[in-house]
């Protein structure tokens, strides 16, 4: 009988759907894990992309007959479309001024209203929001762009085959009404062919995806689980505490201050994978090139996190600091984006792939002012910020995406932000009810993390589902792994040893009964107790990524996790964790 | 069903009474389901910066300390006294990144607040 074959449950994350994670054993889905986070999140995905939640905020996104208004066209639907089927529409306007479709919509922040379209008896797309009188007129004969008016942060035109194009507009919105405009001329009667509109937040058009009475979300949405593949081609449950993203706009940079620089939207391929990066670049006039966000207020002080998606242009370096925020420390750093290195102390480079590396530094905020900016540089080196000369600066450029500060001594996943700060919740997977599974008097736990830090107290492991008899695996601060067992509120076992560190993978099996506990890490035995009673006052009834009771949450990636009711023997615990 | 409110309090103290009146264990941990923000004294007014980024005129900051909850159903009524719905932005400084809470959120606020949701006049909508 192989180790495996002695687990009850076995958790491998590789498969989910909204509200639950599956696992390997039992084959029944007994053992399968309630998830949830009550917000939108993004992760990694197997091609290596930023994955993030995906909306239409329009209602019949492809039914023009219902949820628009008409003003004096027409719309016939049964049109072969871009993508085969049978769905576009005929939008016919009379020889009249003020033809158009319209749908009011209540959003906030930066939005993208893209419609597929192709020319009929007329060649012009006009896309607007009557509301700020922003447009942007498309030529369907050639795919160009004619005219742009109240200065959208972006249009798009895209030749999606057939004489269908894909056009889109950018724009910053509250109540906004959105029109189609089949033409601008009023003495011109004639058509076009129109298909799958949507409205979403960003900077660009992503997938399309159909509403009827209610808008729709999709990708990482609320109480989706994250298989997320950073680093590996096997992805890890990712389990992260609540953080909030302060930076209003963490995409869009039209609110930052800007000082000696030309910045261009949506002008190189993301880590996201979709064309919404920033150029940004020195114009000449100064010595010196920097962006700033406007003010930041923080409710307290201590340890932050900044972190920038980076990708070297004409120029190889960035500085990233810290404008206000009196006292703070560590408040500007230094980054090599040719070469992924930062010379600072508290800073960090991830690789993202593509030349992209997400750039990290940890600042500490003084409570004698908390507020300031950040801002970031396309610096001359990794030790100065200014160039010999404005002409030198002339042209000097990196890309950016994804500006992000929030509270904590690390970096987790990206939140993308619109217009105001957002927070992502805690991520949450339990299973209550499984008594079956567990056996009260021995067991063992067993996990597989490279954890991204050591931060807190995390746990995972069994319990009674109210805390008074409990045996976990706890990953605490600073570098500290170990098994406890809580019986009847009293501590029976707490091994453990330290001098671990994020980065790194571990492989830790816990195993107990009376007298006979042992943690094992990465093949060796690290700690025993032979002094301990395994008698619980209540059936043990859950497992859990916390403390049995919801808090002391698992806040890193998870690789693998087994729970066997039986005490493995020391040569299987070694077995079994050896890297 | 969450419920994403905005609050502001006298002071931090003010704030943090009522939070930890929805439950705290022994070891400070919430007992309860609710998610909170704590905003703080947010920026009413922005500062003014020279070209190299150095202070001119300090923000202006609240005097409310503010708090945003995304509650895990309907929010608790005894924090009514302390609810608000800024204007003119609507969704304020900051949001839950839960695209049906604020949905929620600003249809709610639509039905208090329409005027800070103006209809477009015929002009607008040629």
């Amino acid at each position: 009988m192989s180790i495996y074959d002695k687990a009850s449950l076995v958790l491998i994350p590789s498969g989910t759907k909204t509200s639950k994670v599956y696992s390997q054993k039992p084959v029944s889905g007994d053992g399968d894990f309630t998830f949830s986070r009550s917000t939108a999140a993004t992760r990694v995905n197997a091609d290596g992309n930023i994955e993030k939640e995906t909306q239409n905020l329009l209602l019949q996104s492809n039914s023009f007959d219902t949820s628009w208004t008409k003003n004096n066209v027409t719309t016939t639907s049964g049109q072969s479309g871009y993508d085969g089927s049978n769905d576009a529409w005929l939008l016919s306007k009379g020889a009249a001024a003020f033809t158009n479709l319209i749908q009011s919509v209540t959003t906030s922040g930066v939005n993208t209203f893209s419609v597929y379209a192709k020319s009929g008896t007329l060649t012009q797309l006009t896309l607007r929001d009557s509301a700020t009188n922003i447009y942007a007129r498309f030529n369907l004969s050639d795919g160009s762009l004619i005219t742009t008016s109240g200065s959208p942060i972006a249009t798009s035109i895209e030749d999606v085959g057939s004489g269908w194009y894909r056009c889109s507009i950018t724009m910053s919105m509250s109540s906004a009404s959105l029109q189609i405009y089949p033409d601008w001329n009023q003495t011109t009667a004639g058509n076009i062919y129109i298909q799958d509109a949507q409205l979403e937040q960003g900077l660009v058009a992503r997938d399309y995806i159909e509403t009827t009475t209610a808008a729709v979300e999709g990708g990482i949405t609320d109480n989706v689980p994250r298989l997320d593949y950073t680093d590996s081609s096997c992805p890890a449950l990712l389990l992260e505490p609540q953080r909030t993203n302060l930076i209003t706009h963490s995409e869009y940079i039209g609110g930052y201050t800007n000082y000696a620089s030309t910045d261009t939207h949506n002008d190189l391929e993301s880590p996201e994978g979709v064309e919404n990066a920033v150029l940004f670049a020195g114009d000449g006039s100064q010595s010196q090139v920097f962006l700033s966000t406007p003010d930041i207020t923080l409710s307290s002080a201590g340890s932050y996190t900044i972190s920038v998606f980076a990708k070297k242009g004409t120029n190889d370096y960035m500085q990233i600091s810290l404008d206000g925020f009196v006292g703070a420390g560590n408040g500007s750093a230094y980054f090599d984006l040719e070469n992924g290195t930062t010379p600072t102390s508290g800073a960090s480079v991830e690789d993202y792939g593509n030349g992209w590396y997400r750039c990290i530094v940890v600042v500490t905020i003084a409570a004698g002012d908390l507020v300031g900016k950040i801002a970031l540089r396309v610096s001359s080196s990794t030790s100065s910020f200014f160039f010999s000369s404005a002409s030198e600066a002339n042209g000097k450029s990196i890309y950016i995406y994804g500006v992000q500060f929030e509270q904590g001594s690390y970096a987790t996943s990206y939140i993308p932000t619109y217009g105001t700060s957002v927070t992502r919740n805690a991520d949450a997977a339990l299973k209550t009810g499984v008594a079956d599974l567990i056996n009260d008097g021995e067991g063992s736990l067993y996990m597989e993390v490279t954890p991204t830090n050591f931060e807190g107290d995390q746990r995972f492991g069994i319990s009674d589902n109210i805390g008074a008899n409990r045996i976990v695996l706890r990953l605490f601060n600073p570098s500290n792994l170990q098994l406890s067992c809580v019986i009847g509120s009293s501590v029976q076992v707490s091994i453990s040893n330290n001098g671990y560190s994020a980065g790194n993978t571990y492989k830790i099996a816990g195993a107990w009964k009376d007298n006979d506990a042992v943690i094992y890490i990465n093949g060796v035995q690290v700690a025993t107790d032979t002094n301990c009673n395994i008698t619980p006052s209540n059936p043990l009834t859950r497992i859990s990524f916390d403390n049995g009771v919801g808090s002391a949450k698992w806040e890193n990636p998870v690789s693998q996790t087994m729970y066997f009711p039986t005490r493995l023997s020391n040569e299987e615990l070694a077995e079994l964790t050896t890297i | 069903m969450n419920t994403f409110r905005k609050y502001e309090f006298g002071s931090q103290g003010a704030a943090t009474t009522k939070i930890n009146a929805l439950g705290v264990d022994e070891e400070g941990n919430p007992t309860h389901s609710h998610s909170i923000v704590r905003l703080g004294h947010i920026v009413v007014t922005e500062g003014t910066y020279d070209d190299e980024g150095e202070e001119l005129t300090a923000p202006v900051l609240s005097d409310n300390y503010c708090v945003d909850m995304l509650w895990s159903g309907e929010p608790d009524p005894s924090w009514e006294a302390q609810l608000v719905w800024p204007n003119p932005n609507v969704l304020g400084v900051h949001v839950f990144g839960s695209s049906s809470a604020i949905r929620e959120y600003i249809s709610t606020v639509k039905s208090i607040h329409p005027e800070y949701f103006p209809e477009p006049s015929e002009e607008d909508l040629i």
